[in-house]
This record gives structure tokens, C-alpha cells and sequence, in this order.
């Protein structure tokens, strides 16, 4: 059943199709990979799908579920070094989704909050940290507990773990693993490294210069990839 | 050729390179593979003497080619820096001179340590930018920096480095700000020149797959120490260390599928 | 901090304690003739007299309350116009930002001093219309400096993450831009109230600013004219005063610039 369809979706910035005649469908539960090089529209296009900005053609249509879209759809950054406000603690930080869509009130939210840093395992005194005071993997895990505030049905990823080490890339892949199985979440997951793909993704979506050129499987796109642009990703892929 | 021994730098408050010794042998590559925060590129930049204030080189000798680079007075030194010892660093996008062609760029590396004519600097760097396979290097050797994309502005950066026939290439991140593809290439370029010239390189990255493709030897650190070293296959393959092992196994938890 | 930075706040702060509690401090009614001629410094009169034979010690000290609140006032009315209009600018662009930084390339071709000058030979020069005037013609450089601020912070990925949870304009403009655009306002703010206390000093030396009988450090510098042979002291006081507080408040401003460009 799909979440989300999406049929032709076009965006172009001046000269440049950002976003070419995409048609993609979101299947409910699933965790689909989209990979691609810098450039190649897969941020544009979960922006698009988030309605950050306006597509020039084509149409988005949202499940049932995801009516109330800012509440519903939440997105996680990929450098939490800037993606949270250096001003705001941590715990007015994870707040503010719940309070501006009055999810809860003010008394209850600090709960919430509280709750929110159990999920992503922070410890709880954080709450009255700044994000100067974390580590690059420990600002990610606010950076989750705040988009799943809100309860969201839905998160686009994009490159959550891109900008941390190894050692903490695989401890935040399998905490958002063990999160989509408990909060029956369906994600988009944006990378641009084929190996963190694999492994996250029921299906793989590979992207280059705004199109959609190859979606199947992992199995099948990391073994026996048909278009020779997938073909060039995996060899070009430095495994040990 | 390069021997560091017992090499301490310190900042305020933190040890940043602890006590750390190692070599490279003339040809050879070397991995410093590390984290953030592991020391890394202090390492390099010690190497070079550019250690700014607050940070300070405590401890330790630079030997190369038999003289120690902490010994000599910064004149020298000068010399040495882009002369026999060259650095090439993470982000091709801010390390050239937007308002300079890079022909302009890589002729000056060359007046300033080989003291050619302008003439002859300018042809040196047409052959430099053959040397880095860049497509019609005479027509290219004219062009702005924002004219070239990522992967082309490394291949200049690397250009530069060489211009001057350094024996040993000190190569800082220089693909991660690089798509994967890119990546590639410059990592098959870099691994050819090394054959071609005899250079030794010191590659610091936080990328395993880098070093298996490229590197003799590696050495593993943490915390601004040594933790392993050795063959890059013996330590990949059966790491002894607990940190290094605990890399490897979340590198072999992502390959897994 | 550096030992300029200190000593910038050790002057302002005693500056404004002395403004403050002029009342207490002042040995003398600063208006009230307390001598029948000049009279150069000594143990009764620390500054000496004017030519009026008022205590300038006292004069000075109740000077310095007229040119203080001049020069804050005046900059948070520079302040405030500045950092709306850029803020506006900035976060919306397209014709509201040119409109508005249109009107600043208009108030910047005029040369200032002179725009100001003709503004109060028009009004009555009073305490008021001062503060007003120099604010109103002063805030040009933050609204720059707010807009090239927030041009920067926009496209900044925790701005982009409050617009996906749902913020709205205003609360991205003031929750999550702003605070983060407050060093470099902090800073120019200083800096401007330098400025705003050597205008003041400059319109009540021509006669524009403050009206005797009140003091401040620019009429009491004007006064000071006819006797800077007789009696320097008059004129290198207040000059001295202005200086001193020009110099203080450059320095805090320099301070601030360091410390507060760390955290970012």
C-alpha cells in the first residue's frame, strides 16, 4: 500500500532540472534507500515531498495518514552540527514542535521531552544542555528525538549519519532500525554511499541528474545492477 | 626518509599527538587512519612546523632525509614546505585563489622554490596539468578556479603539490569532500603518480576502504596515540587492538548485506 | 579579555556610577554660583569654575547623565529602526528588500551631520529632538549589518529544520535568527553609542543639542570657547570626558566583538 505517489514530479532552479518527471511510490512500513551523488536532486526532491518548496509540476499524494503534514512527515539532517539552533537547549529544542503545534501542554511536554531522550538513549539530565555541549553523535540523537516529537508517521532521513564517524554511523543506523520497528514508522532514506544503503533499505532507489534511474532491491541493485551508472557507484565503492 | 619519533603536541587543554613514532620508507604509503579528534592532521601539520599558538610541539624529532625539520630555522624550513614535503588538504572548493587561473596558481608553487622564468613556469605547469590528467591542459591552464568542478580542483591541488617534485606527498582528507565516484578517480590517480614518481605518501583519513586500496603500511590512531601499526592487510584482516577491532567490525556491519 | 577591554569597562563604569548618583556626589548645585569669578582647580572646586562660577566637577558629573542617556537613547533608537528594517530585509527579500535598502542608500548619500543640523534648525533644539534625531539618522549601518546577518542565518539547516516542524515566519525571525544575529548587533550598538555621543557633544557645541541651563559635555565645551587661554581647563574637562568615554565604549566594542565571535 503506498503512503505516498508520486507521478512526474518536476523542479527546476533557473537552468537546471533539479528534479526530472520523477514517479516514486512510498510503500506504508518500508524504509526505501535513495542514493545519489551531490547534485544529482535526491534533497530537492525530500523537500519536495515535505513541501519545504513548490514543485513546478506533478503531483504528491499523501495516505490518509499523513493529513496533517508538519505534524505527520518530519525530516532528520544530515549535519547536526548546524541543523540545531546553537541557542536553544536541548530540551526546549525537542519541545518545539510539541508546543508551536500544541500537541500538548506546557506541563506535559517536559514529559514528553523527557520521554523522547529514553527513545533516542540520551541521558535525561541533557535537557538542560546546549548543543556546543555534545558530541557529533549525540546532537544526531536530539536531532531524531525532535523530529519524532511530534509523532510523525513518516521521516525522510537525509544522510542522517554522513557527518560522523564510523563507529558512531553504525550505532545511529541501528538505533533509527530499531525506532522504525517500535513506532511503525516508514522512512526515506537519503545517503549518498551505497554500503549504508545496503544496509538500511528495503528497497533502493538510485538517482542521477534528477532522474530515477534504477529502483529495486538491495539484493539486486548491490549484486546485479542493470544501468551503468548504478554499475560505476558500486565500483567505485571502497570496501575493506 | 621520514622518521618521527616521540612527536608530543599540545593545546591547552587537550594532548592532541601523545608520545607518537612512526616512518615512511622512500615510495612506500602510509595510512593515518583515525576519527575526529584522533590527532591526524596535527600530525601533518607538525610535520610542516604550522602548528599555530596556543598549540605547541612539546616533544619529539622530524627526521627527514637525516635532518630534524624541528632543528632547522624557518628559512630552511620554507624551503622544505612545498619543496620536498608537500600537503594537500580536504576542501579543493576554498584551497585556491578564486581570483587567480591556476595556471597562475601552479606557476607560482614553482617560481618560488625553482626559481624558473615566468615562461618557463607556465609551461611546467601545462606539464603538471597533463601529469594530473586533466583534458587539454593548454587550453585549461588559463581557466578560474569556478570553472573546474570538485573532482578537477583536486587534480590542481594535486598538480601544485607535485609542481616542485616533492619526495613525499602529505595527502589530508583529500576525497571526502568528494562524491564517490570522484573519490575513485583521484584515489587511482594519486596511487599511479606515487608509482610513476617514487613518491612516499602519508595519507590521513578516516576511511578504511581508502587504505586498503592505497596504503602499505597503516597505522591505527586514538586518542592521539598509536594504537596499531603494521601491514595494512595483516591489521585489517586480524586487528589486535580493541579500538581498531571495533572500527573494522562496524565497517564489516555495513558491507554485511 | 584584553587589558583595553578592561579598562574600557572600568571607565564606563565609573562614568555611570557617576552619572547615576551625581546628585549624591556632586558637591555643588551645578547650576548655582558658587563663586564670583573663574577659578582654576583646587582642593574646594576639583575641576575649578566656569566663567559663571559654577562648580564644573558638578557640572560635569550632571553633564555626563545628558550625554549618557543621549548616546543610549539615541542608539536604541538606532538599534530598533536597524534591526526591524534588516530583519525584514533580509528574511523576505525580493521588493521589500530592495524598497528598504533603497531608503538606506538614500539616508546614507546624505552626509549625516549636515542632515542632522538642518533637522534642528528647524525643530526646537531640546534633549529630545537630539536623541530622536540622532537615532533616526544613524541606524542605516545595523540595518545593513542585520540584513547581511540574516541573509547568512537563513540558509542555515536549523532554520530550515524549525520551517519543518511548523514554525512560523515570526517565530523563525525572532526564536531562532535573531538571538544567533545578536552578537554583531551588540557590537555595532556599542560602537554606534560612541558615535551618538560625539554627535550630541558636536550639536550642543554648536548650539543645537541641549539648551543651557542643563549641561552637557557639548554645550559646557562650547561655553568653554572664549576662555581657552584663561582657562584651559574648562575646555580640556569636557574634552577629555568625551574622549575618555568615545575610547571606553571603543574598546568594550572590540571586546565584545572577540568574545562574542567565539561561540559561533
Amino acid at each position: 500500500m503506498a503512503l505516498i505517489e508520486i507521478k512526474n514530479l518536476t523542479k527546476t532552479f533557473g537552468p537546471t532540472t533539479a528534479v526530472d518527471h520523477v514517479s516514486l511510490d512510498i510503500i506504508k512500513g518500508e524504509t526505501l534507500g535513495l542514493v545519489g551523488e551531490s547534485g544529482s536532486g535526491k534533497s530537492t526532491l525530500a523537500r519536495l515531498i515535505l513541501k519545504l518548496l513548490h514543485s513546478d509540476a506533478g503531483t504528491i499524494i499523501y495516505g490518509s495518514e499523513l493529513e496533517r503534514l508538519r505534524r505527520d512527515c518530519q525530516l532528520v539532517f544530515q549535519d547536526p552540527q548546524t541543523s540545531l539552533n546553537p541557542r536553544i537547549r536541548v530540551g526546549e529544542a525537542i519541545a518545539e514542535p510539541i508546543l508551536i503545534n500544541q500537541l500538548k501542554p506546557k506541563a506535559e511536554a517536559k514529559a514528553r521531552v523527557l520521554e523522547l531522550l529514553g527513545l533516542v538513549k540520551l541521558p535525561l539530565n541533557y535537557v538542560r544542555r546546549y548543543p556546543h555541549e555534545l558530541s557529533g553523535g549525540e546532537r544526531q540523537r536530539v536531532g531524531i528525538a525532535r523530529a519524532l516529537a511530534s509523532s510523525p508517521k513518516f521521516l525522510v532521513l537525509d544522510e542522517p549519519v554522513s557527518a560522523l564517524d564510523v563507529s558512531i554511523q553504525v550505532d545511529i543506523l541501528q538505533l533509527l532500525k530499531e525506532l522504525k520497528e517500535r513506532l511503525k514508522l516508514t522512512y526515506l532514506f537519503i545517503a549518498h554511499d551505497l554500503q549504508v544503503i545496503g544496509y538500511m533499505s528495503d528497497r533502493i532507489a538510485v538517482m542521477k541528474e534528477g532522474q530515477i534511474v534504477e529502483l529495486g532491491p538491495p539484493a539486486e541493485i548491490l549484486a546485479t545492477p542493470h544501468h551503468p551508472y548504478t554499475q560505476k557507484l558500486l565500483a567505485s565503492t571502497l570496501k575493506i | 626518509m621520514l622518521e618521527i619519533n616521540e612527536l608530543t603536541v599540545t593545546y591547552p587543554e587537550v594532548t592532541a599527538v601523545d608520545n607518537v613514532s612512526f616512518a615512511v620508507a622512500k615510495g612506500e604509503a602510509l595510512g593515518l587512519v583515525g576519527e575526529s579528534g584522533s590527532g591526524k592532521s596535527t600530525i601533518a601539520l607538525a610535520i610542516m612546523r604550522l602548528i599555530d599558538r596556543p598549540g605547541k610541539i612539546e616533544n619529539g624529532q622530524v627526521w627527514f632525509n637525516g635532518r630534524d625539520l624541528r632543528q632547522l630555522p624557518e628559512c630552511e624550513m620554507i624551503a622544505v614546505r612545498g619543496g620536498q614535503i608537500s600537503l594537500i588538504f580536504q576542501d579543493p572548493f576554498t584551497s585556491l585563489n578564486p581570483v587567480l587561473t591556476v595556471g597562475d596558481q601552479i606557476a607560482e608553487a614553482v617560481r618560488q622554490h625553482q626559481g624558473l622564468s615566468r615562461k618557463m613556469a607556465w609551461r611546467k605547469a601545462i606539464e603538471m596539468l597533463a601529469l594530473v590528467q586533466i583534458r587539454e591542459p593548454a587550453q585549461r591552464i588559463g581557466d578560474y578556479p569556478h570553472q573546474f568542478s570538485g573532482g578537477m580542483r583536486q587534480r590542481v591541488m594535486i598538480a601544485m603539490a607535485l609542481a616542485c617534485q616533492p619526495q613525499l606527498l602529505i595527502a589530508d582528507e583529500p576525497t571526502t569532500a568528494l562524491d564517490v565516484t570522484i573519490q575513485a578517480e583521484i584515489i587511482r590517480l594519486l596511487k599511479h603518480l606515487q608509482r610513476q614518481l617514487g613518491l612516499s605518501i602519508i595519507y590521513i583519513t578516516h576511511n578504511f576502504g581508502i587504505v586498503k586500496e592505497v596504503c602499505d603500511r597503516v597505522a591505527v590512531l586514538h586518542g592521539g596515540k598509536i594504537v596499531e601499526s603494521g601491514p595494512t592487510a595483516q591489521v585489517i584482516g586480524a586487528p589486535r587492538d580493541l579500538y581498531t577491532r571495533r572500527l573494522i567490525d562496524c565497517l564489516k556491519v555495513l558491507k554485511g548485506n | 579579555m584584553s587589558g583595553a577591554t578592561k579598562f574600557g569597562f572600568l571607565i564606563m563604569l565609573l562614568l555611570i556610577t557617576g552619572a547615576v548618583l551625581a546628585p549624591a556626589l556632586a558637591p555643588f548645585d551645578p547650576d548655582a554660583i558658587s563663586e564670583s569669578e573663574i577659578q582654576g582647580p583646587s582642593a574646594r572646586h576639583w575641576f575649578g569654575t566656569d566663567d559663571l562660577g559654577r562648580d564644573l566637577f558638578s557640572r560635569a558629573l550632571f553633564g555626563a547623565r545628558i550625554s549618557l542617556t543621549v548616546g543610549v537613547v539615541a542608539v536604541v533608537i538606532a538599534v530598533l529602526i536597524g534591526t526591524i528594517g534588516g530583519a525584514l530585509a533580509g528574511y523576505y527579500g525580493g521588493w521589500l528588500d530592495g524598497l528598504i535598502m533603497r531608503l538606506v542608500d538614500i539616508m546614507l548619500a546624505f552626509p549625516s551631520i549636515f542632515l542632522i543640523l538642518a533637522i534642528q534648525t528647524m525643530l526646537t533644539p531640546n534633549i529630545y529632538n537630539v536623541m530622536i534625531v540622532i537615532g533616526l539618522t544613524s541606524w542605516m549601518g545595523v540595518s545593513r549589518l542585520v540584513r547581511g546577518e540574516f541573509l547568512r542565518i537563513r540558509e542555515l539547516q536549523y532554520v530550515e529544520a524549525a520551517r519543518a516542524i511548523g514554525c512560523s515566519d515570526l517565530r523563525i525571525i525572532f526564536r531562532h535568527i535573531l538571538p544567533n544575529a545578536a552578537g554583531p548587533i551588540i557590537v555595532a550598538g556599542t560602537l554606534g553609542m560612541a558615535g551618538a555621543v560625539l554627535t550630541e557633544s558636536a550639536l550642543s557645541f554648536l548650539g543645537l543639542g541641549v539648551q543651557p541651563p542643563l549641561s552637557s559635555w557639548g554645550n559646557m565645551l562650547m561655553d568653554s570657547q572664549a576662555y581657552m587661554r584663561d582657562a584651559p581647563w574648562l575646555a580640556i574637562i569636557p574634552g577629555l570626558l568625551i574622549l575618555l568615554t568615545v575610547l571606553s565604549l571603543y574598546f568594550i566594542g572590540e571586546g565584545l566583538r572577540e568574545k562574542l565571535n567565539v561561540r559561533d
